[in-house]
């Protein structure tokens, strides 16, 4: 070996360092990995929330690009005249919206439930009273005599195995204020609005975690 | 340290080898030795990064060249057949890797980003990897480990086009 090659053979072991102490005594390791993460709606999410398909109580359930998915039971179902719950009365509609979920393992879901202050035709809250809106499931899903729960995290929690549908009803409960204004006759009904929030978690916040089972049918498509 | 130095040092080291030569007072001696370096996938390396063995494993993808990715796009379904996160949501994904020390000495791990946003007007994605010990720096004696869990937030007020794709760096320095 002659100088040359000597020199050089240092110059490299001096670079080489770092693989010396790559035998086991790493002095410094330094990596990138990626990260990727996109966002899907509502119907393709970790979390699934869409209409019940062509089930009659979907058409309260809308499904909305920005907002997700939205109830109304304001309007007009196709084909029907009515036009709102009714005063002092208690309204179930069974399997609105069905929630899959798509993540990897079992999951406890709750909805908060809601109590919306109504006002009337020109748009001022006053005594036209309140609804109670509640999100349910019976316990046996295939079974609507089975008793009703309410899964508000408080009273019940859903069961959400991985890879299965799980059909949500909404009960609205006008019965729990005494007056409701000048309900005219008409469309001119009064309303309200909010939003609720959807909590799908590891473990369940009540002692009364429910597993209604598949609804009927199994599984529906999103709209 | 990243592959292309773990190949440029076996690389250095091989035309190094004759050194060994060159430390006697010999006009020409000639020895090998054997030198084996095993370049291992992110699991089994001296800086394993790894899944937790919790089913949010899924959320993970190896590539290619067995180097793990964080990957919550359509590209990595689940087998129910999600896709990403819910928009105006907040995902939270416990305990999804874990950077372990398997070498030989103590080191402070530093990972950056901790943090990655993408903004479209007002719709925000923001995902954070949170670390279970120590922030933002860990010191991992030999054998230990970090555990990360990722906070995704989504807000959407719009139809957003919002997304991460990005790269987290892991820096592992011996503390001596």
């Amino acid at each position: 070996m002659d100088r040359r090659q000597l020199l050089a053979g240092l110059a490299a072991l001096a670079a080489g360092g770092g693989a010396a102490t790559g035998t086991g005594a790493f002095t410094s390791v330094n990596a990138d990995r990626d990260v990727a993460v996109e966002v899907a709606d509502d119907a393709s999410a970790y979390l699934q929330i869409f209409p019940s398909g062509s089930q009659p109580n979907a058409q309260f359930a809308s499904q909305d690009p920005d907002e997700g998915v939205f109830f109304d039971f304001n309007g007009s179902p196709q084909d029907v005249d009515g036009v709102g719950s009714g005063q002092s009365s208690v309204y179930e509609f069974r399997d609105v919206v069905r929630v899959e979920n798509a993540g990897t393992q079992n999951a406890f879901i709750s909805i908060d439930s809601l109590t919306i202050d109504l006002t009337d035709d020109d748009g001022s809250p006053g005594d036209e009273g309140s609804a109670l809106v509640e999100f349910y499931v019976h316990e046996t899903a295939e079974d609507p005599s089975t008793d009703l729960q309410v899964i508000d995290g408080s009273n019940a929690d859903l069961v959400a195995p991985v890879g299965e549908q799980r059909a949500i009803g909404v009960r609205i409960d006008t019965n729990e204020e005494g007056t409701y204004g000048d309900i005219e006759a008409d469309v001119s009904a009064n309303g309200g609005s909010d939003t609720t929030t959807l909590v799908a978690d590891q473990t369940a916040s009540s002692n009364n975690a429910i597993d209604p089972g598949l609804p009927n049918p199994n599984s529906v498509s999103p709209p | 340290m990243n592959r292309r130095n773990i190949l440029a040092a076996i690389g250095a080291l091989g035309a190094g080898g004759a050194i060994i030569t060159g430390t006697g007072a010999f006009t020409s001696v000639e020895a090998n030795r054997n030198v084996s370096v095993t370049v291992e996938g992110d699991a089994n390396a001296y800086l394993s990064l790894d899944d937790t063995g919790n089913a949010n494993s899924k959320y993970l993808n190896t590539n290619s060249t067995d180097e793990l990715e964080i990957d919550l796009t359509g590209n990595n379904s689940t087998d129910a057949g999600g896709t990403g996160v819910n928009a105006d949501a907040v995902t939270v994904i416990e305990d999804l890797f874990e950077v372990r020390n398997q070498g030989t000495q103590e080191v402070e791990l530093t990972v950056t980003p901790l943090t990655f946003v993408d903004t479209d007007g007002a719709n925000t994605l923001a995902v954070l990897a949170v670390p279970d010990g120590s922030f933002p720096t860990s010191t991992l004696s030999t054998g230990n480990a970090e555990t990360f869990s990722l906070v995704v937030d989504e807000f959407s007020p719009t139809d957003a086009d919002v997304s991460i794709d990005s790269e987290i760096n892991f820096l592992a320095e011996a503390t001596e």
